[in-house]
């Protein structure tokens, strides 16, 4: 046995080494099939060197993109939720507890606000402050650049999962009528790029570069008069409205829509911004107007301004106290949080 | 001499450069293969890279074509010339493209050739509606599916909703007027045709009966299925995890080839009955958008050829696969679709066919789409009232 073993170790060891070898080779041409790096030495280590950044996008399926889930001790992110803190109002002795789920934009998500400071989670501060009767559990859906008919497009999808809340919010206008394309469209943001995909031949050639068009989202479209265009933009605003609407109807889901405050609405520190951010002044006043005509649907949009009549003698720090960019700050959030609180109080007793 | 043999003995500079060259292209070999094994193993589809590539490379060599070849078109549409067939191959070719497409992913390209038109969602259909000039009423049926619905290698007036139309005519003359729209496209299932749908009712549509035929698509590149996702899924995916990120240069990896493998780590029973219960949810959630919209739903589980065709194997042109899913999964379709008065399984209509009921590997003949229409017909009881 031991001569046999002396006459074939080697042949044993350079076969063991050939398949080795042929296992590393192989390893290196199939991994790029699955992960698209061409070194998987470097696509390991800058993986391991990168900071996780709570702006970072991801593909999801129909609609298009959502957060990537992100960890940290201000800002946590997983799946479609921002997570509330709280995100839940015990009413001792109660038995039942709302589902409510907010939908909105980057002003829903809490942008540049912690967990704590966003609109659900102060939601959730009213209904301690309240003592409300009832249970009360929060979800916050808000997602960085979605406007009305992409979460619509989300709660449908989550409806179709079995998901059943008892009441659901939305809080829209700044990202359906500032990057208004995307509703004039029916695109969501980052449809530039996936269309270049497909136009690109990138299935032809194997590569190509992205041509970042977003910042055309904020100019009106050319071949279209500026009436025509900013009247469709309502008409399809209250579309979505009424057919999430409806879809709730349907599901037996409580809907309430409020439009959102925003910077350049009758403000005059509206001048940094790009776009054309006047068209405000003309659908504002215009959804205000109509807003008795549209079930559960509620105008915020003049909220900064009410606010301004009250204390005047505040008017020039809250300006500037009530927006970070496009962005709430954490008072203003509290506000809309309360302003939202009271609309619906009703339904939560 | 001793002294002079050591000296020669040892390396000079650029020997040792070059040793150290070759040492350290060795690491680099050695990392980056040790780093590859370690991705391979996290999404790669075998256990060992060497088994893939080993079955990648016996596939090459033992590959079958798509059959869309003229061959099959002269089979099944004897009456149209050489010229003409081979016309309808190319076209059907050539119009085979798409576009991203918000919430669907994508559809196809618009194509205005001469068999064959699409424009926006919709394919043409030839006759779209049949109006009776005494009913005052017109009913609205929207047809849903893959690319057996679509069309896929038929004309404009041979596909199942124009059949449909030319059928109703026939059988229901003094009945409603009926319209018809198709919005069959290729590589959908039902899933992203409930999605479609949804974004129909929510565009405005109202119509009165959508018809959806489905199963094809859902059990074959069952990937997609599984995970709800759609066919173009990864190229997506690709595109926000590396290409908006890099903001440069973007390589696409072509991975539709896995979305038709059984997953490595789920039991094979587990995942069929996933397929099953993911495929009548897409059902019961149609049936909720038919609440919303006031709509009538009917749902036809398709003939293919894996199923239930005992002259599959002597049939020119269809796959002549065996032991598919389709064998575990239809007669569960079957069973469950049976408790549902809007499901009719028409999976068993290959049965007794001898003729040419195939144009290619798995899609329709002229003559066997207008068996299909004729049964949904039968089916739908419309009765022209």
């Amino acid at each position: 046995m031991k001569k046999l073993w002396s006459e074939i170790k080697y042949w044993v060891f350079i076969l063991f080494f050939l398949a080795v070898l042929f296992e590393l080779v192989a390893s290196m041409i199939l991994f790029r099939k699955y992960t698209p790096a061409r070194s998987a030495a470097l696509h390991i280590f800058s993986n391991l060197i990168s900071k996780p950044n709570a702006e970072q996008y991801t593909y999801e399926p129909w609609l298009m993109f959502r957060l990537a889930d992100h960890q940290s001790d201000s800002i946590n992110i997983s799946g479609f939720i921002r997570k509330s803190a709280p995100d839940i109002f015990i009413k001792p002795g109660s038995t039942d507890t709302l589902d409510i789920y907010f939908f909105g934009g980057n002003s829903m998500f809490g942008q540049n606000l912690s967990d704590s400071e966003t609109i659900p989670s102060r939601f959730i501060k009213a209904c301690e402050d309240e003592m409300l009767s009832k249970c009360v559990r929060v979800k916050n859906f808000g997602i960085p650049h979605y406007y009305s008919k992409q979460e619509l497009m989300l709660l449908t999808s989550l409806l179709f999962k079995g998901d059943r809340p008892d009441i659901v919010i939305f809080l829209d206008g700044l990202n359906d009528f500032y990057p208004a394309r995307m509703l004039y469209y029916d695109r969501p943001f980052f449809s530039y790029a996936l269309q270049q995909s497909f136009e690109g031949k990138m299935l032809q050639k194997g590569r190509e570069t992205f041509i970042d068009s977003t910042d055309q989202l904020y100019d009106d479209p050319v071949g279209i008069t500026t009436a025509d265009y900013n009247n469709a933009l309502i008409s399809k605003y209250i579309n979505n409205i009424r057919m999430n609407a409806r879809l709730c109807k349907a599901m037996g889901i409580k809907s309430y829509f409020f439009c959102q405050p925003v910077p350049f609405y009758k403000s005059p520190s509206s001048q940094q911004y790009k776009g054309n951010f006047k068209r405000f002044d003309y659908i504002y006043p215009e959804l205000e107007k109509n807003r008795d005509s549209i079930s559960n649907f509620y105008f915020l949009g003049n909220m900064s301004r009410k606010e301004k009549e009250k204390e005047k003698e505040k008017e020039r720090e809250r300006e500037s106290g009530d927006y970070d960019g496009v962005n709430y700050t954490p008072a203003f959030a509290d506000k809309i949080a309360k302003e939202i609180f009271g609309t619906i109080k009703n339904d939560l007793q | 001499m001793s002294a002079e043999a050591s000296q020669k003995k040892k390396p000079g500079t650029g020997a040792k450069i070059f040793l150290a060259i070759i040492l350290l292209a060795f690491i680099l070999f050695l990392i980056e293969g040790i780093a590859s094994v370690v991705l391979y193993q996290k999404k790669g589809q075998s256990k060992l890279a060497s088994v893939e590539i080993v079955r990648t490379l016996k596939a090459m060599f033992t590959r079958k074509e798509f059959p869309v070849n003229v061959e099959p078109h002269i089979l099944t549409r004897p009456d149209s010339s050489k010229e003409v067939n081979t016309g309808i191959a190319d076209e059907a070719m050539k119009s085979n493209r798409f576009v991203q497409d918000s919430w669907v992913e994508f559809r196809n390209m618009d194509f205005n050739g001469s068999y064959m038109h699409m424009y926006g969602p919709k394919r043409l259909t030839q006759p779209d509606a049949y109006f009776n000039p005494s009913s005052s009423d017109t009913i609205d049926i929207y047809f849903f599916g893959g690319s057996t619905m679509f069309g896929f290698n038929v004309l404009d007036y041979e596909t199942i909703p124009s059949q449909f139309v030319q059928l109703y005519k026939e059988r229901f003359h003094d009945g409603k007027s009926i319209r018809v729209y198709n919005y069959g496209t290729p590589t959908y299932y039902s899933y992203q045709e409930l999605i479609l749908f949804s974004n129909l009712v929510y565009n405005g549509h109202k119509p009165d009966i959508v018809v959806f035929l489905d199963g094809i698509n859902d059990f074959w590149f069952a990937t997609a299925a599984y995970y709800r996702q759609s066919y173009f899924s990864y190229i997506f995916r690709q595109v926000f995890e590396k290409g908006l990120k890099t903001n440069g240069k973007f390589q696409l990896v072509d991975t539709a080839d896995a979305m038709f493998m059984d997953p490595k780590n789920i039991p094979l029973d587990q995942y069929n009955n996933k397929l099953v219960s993911n495929y009548f949810e897409n059902i019961e959630n149609i049936r909720l958008m038919c609440n919303v919209a006031g709509t009538k739903p009917f749902f036809f589980s398709q003939p293919s050829p894996f199923y239930n065709y005992p002259n599959q194997q002597k049939d020119p042109v269809c796959f002549k696969d065996t032991n598919t899913r389709f064998n575990y999964i239809y007669p569960l379709v079957k069973k469950h679709g049976a408790e549902h008065k809007d499901f009719i399984f028409l999976a068993d209509m290959l049965h007794d066919e001898k003729g040419y009921p195939f144009i290619d590997g798995l899609h329709y003949s002229p003559t066997f789409i207008r068996k299909v229409a004729s049964r949904m017909l039968d089916e739908m009881k419309l009765n022209g009232q």
